[in-house]
């Protein structure tokens, strides 16, 4: 067991003990691999665990406790988030006990019948820069090294976007995963009026992909939940990244950084350029 | 017996025959990971898969199918009764059972239907045993697997000198027949290879998870439980599960209208997402996400089996390894099986 996971173990134990917090979201291993848990009580502390296999970001799961006082295990990209959607007026502050926990990057997960055995670091670990949540009640510091950067390097423009969407199920993983999307109903679902009608055409699917891109622009914080869930692989946290590059150059805005800088969309300024 | 051998080669000879007279749909690699699709070239065809990241469910219950167009003017076109046939090579043993329960399922009457059966009867079965299951394989449990299935009309089974061939249907009968050449009567020493082979596997993946299956049926009166409510804490609502099963067949359609007509869509539909029961009064029978995840696995594991005799489950695994948020269906049969 490596340092880190008992430093967490600790805090958490303290934490619930305390009853500084009601719950706390972590991670824990199971046979179908680790996933996320919801610790109630201080004697189950003992399931929270910290690998490079803590991928599926957390913050998702905060919009179901919003009465409560949560703990979170949170890498540098779910503390990104929980900026993000504290500016948005989606989480309270208050009610949230960030435990920062150092990340060396995560792996990309070996899905159902892959032929590949060998563990590689995801793309998106590869890009980032911010390895500690900006906001933070706690520290834990990694005792780990970096994880290997294996992945061949490829330029956006040379994916085939239109037969990658080709490849999308619409099984909206990459929707129900992500820490942003919290609309009460996705464009993709809504009947009256249907904005993309699903069964009908690929293209339409485009047209979800394209909504959604739109969407996260200057707002996705790369967590790559969505790219990690996609049971085709779609990279869709290259599309976004490149989005964000976009409103790094336009407006000067990355996000998730700190919560005083007000996301540009959110703000006017007089003389502003459409 | 119609127990059958045939050697590498002529497999080989069989699968290029097969392409020029049928439409062959066998697994190839791509990008890491295998799939099926029709190939042109069965050369590209590999045989030392484990299986396919989706089910190959999809070419008898497309993602997405016409119904029928409405034009106001001429009246009602259906969706063409024309299938051509095809021949499905190499699909594993726990994918070809799916079929035989969806063909329990979807062709008994009186509410058959018919788009399925039409594809089902214009399509040839042919499953390649697995000797080395994979990490979440649990077939022995509903015994679909892993050497031999329910649904398919050949299985081929991989030995040390070739390929052992078990003719399942009539339809398997006549394939051999045709190839006749190529197959040979199995000889006593490779029969008894398959069956140590048959016994070896299953104590293998018996030792891994061993669960009463005629006990699942409870799982029906035990709903509500706390596992569940655990377990729909950590459900993201994605339709990922069903969308990944080889056995999971509800649909919703999609009307819409195109320039001079009016069009009826059918595709997949899961019972994880919110909208599949909320009606149009608003009124919504499983409004939780664990009442929905409860009737997933209510469904699976006691619904069908009391109605058509067949589990809805074939331990194919998929669910259990693309589930973004590790929701493991052996965990329902460790505790209720």
């Amino acid at each position: 067991m490596s340092s880190p996971e008992i430093e967490l173990r600790k805090l958490a134990r303290n934490l619930l003990e305390r009853k500084v917090v009601d719950l706390v979201i972590g991670y824990e291993d199971s046979e179908a691999g680790v996933r996320p848990c919801f610790i109630k009580e201080p004697g189950e502390v003992e399931k929270l665990v910290w690998n490079p296999d803590c991928r599926l970001s957390l913050v998702r799961y905060l919009r179901g406790f919003k009465e409560k006082k949560v703990g979170i295990v949170a890498k540098g990209c779910d503390g990104r988030a929980i900026v993000e959607l504290i500016k948005e007026n989606q989480l309270d502050r208050k009610n949230i006990f960030i435990i920062a926990v150092e990340c060396n990057g995560v792996y990309k997960p070996v899905k159902y019948g892959s032929s590949k055995t060998r563990r590689q670091m995801a793309e998106y670990c590869e890009k980032c820069e911010v390895r500690v949540s900006p906001i933070k009640d706690y520290l834990i510091k990694s005792d780990e090294k970096a994880l290997e950067e294996t992945i061949p390097k490829g330029d956006i423009e040379d994916l085939d976007w239109l037969s990658l969407f080709r490849k999308c199920l619409r099984c909206m993983a990459c929707v129900r995963s992500c820490p942003f999307c919290y609309c009460t109903e996705c464009s993709i679902e809504g009947f009256k009026p249907a904005l993309v009608h699903r069964l009908v055409d690929p293209v339409e699917l485009f047209t979800f992909h394209l909504i959604r891109a739109i969407h996260m622009a200057g707002r996705c914080v790369e967590c790559g939940a969505c790219e990690s869930s996609c049971p085709v692989e779609i990279p869709l946290t290259r599309l976004y990244h490149e989005l964000n590059e976009w409103f790094r150059e336009n407006y000067g805005y990355v996000p998730g950084l700190n919560l005083e800088q007000a996301p540009p969309p959110l703000v006017f300024k007089e003389g502003e350029k459409p | 017996m119609r127990m059958f051998s045939i050697t590498e080669e002529s497999l080989k000879v069989f699968l290029r025959e097969l392409s020029l007279k049928h439409v062959l749909i066998a697994p190839f690699e791509r990008d890491g990971y295998f799939e099926f699709d029709v190939l042109k070239n069965p050369d590209v065809i590999n045989l030392n898969y484990t299986n396919t990241r989706l089910s190959p469910k999809r070419f008898f219950l497309p993602q997405r199918q016409l119904v029928f167009k409405h034009y106001p003017r001429k009246g009602f076109t259906e969706e063409s009764k024309e299938y051509s046939s095809f021949v499905l090579f190499g699909i594993r043993p726990c994918d070809a059972s799916a079929l035989s329960v969806l063909d329990n399922i979807l062709l008994s009457p009186p509410y058959k239907d018919a788009s399925y059966e039409n594809r089902r009867k214009n399509a040839i079965v042919i499953s390649l045993s697995c000797t080395k299951p994979m990490a979440e394989c649990f077939c022995n449990v509903f015994e679909t697997g892993p050497i031999r299935g329910m649904g398919e009309d050949l299985t081929f089974t991989p030995t040390r000198s070739g390929f052992i061939v078990e003719a399942r249907t009539p339809r398997g009968v006549s394939v051999i027949e045709e190839f006749g050449k190529l197959f040979r009567k199995a000889d006593g020493e490779m029969l008894e290879e398959y069956s140590r082979l048959i016994s070896k596997v299953l104590d293998e993946m018996n030792r891994r998870l061993k669960v009463d299956k005629t006990r699942l049926i409870r799982i029906e009166k035990e709903a509500g439980e706390e596992f569940f409510q655990l377990n729909a804490q950590r459900c993201i609502e994605c339709s990922l599960c069903s969308f990944a099963c080889p056995l999971c067949y509800c649909f919703e359609t999609e009307d819409c209208l195109e320039k001079d007509s009016y069009v009826r869509f059918r595709g997949w539909d899961t019972c994880i997402s919110p909208l599949f029961t909320r009606m149009a009064s608003g009124l919504d029978p499983r409004v939780t996400k664990a009442d929905r995840l409860c009737h997933r696995f209510c469904h699976k594991l006691s619904r069908i089996p009391l109605a058509f005799n067949a589990y809805g489950c074939v331990g194919c695994g998929r669910c259990v390894s693309l589930c973004p948020a590790g929701i493991d269906i052996r965990e329902v049969l460790k505790k209720w099986g």
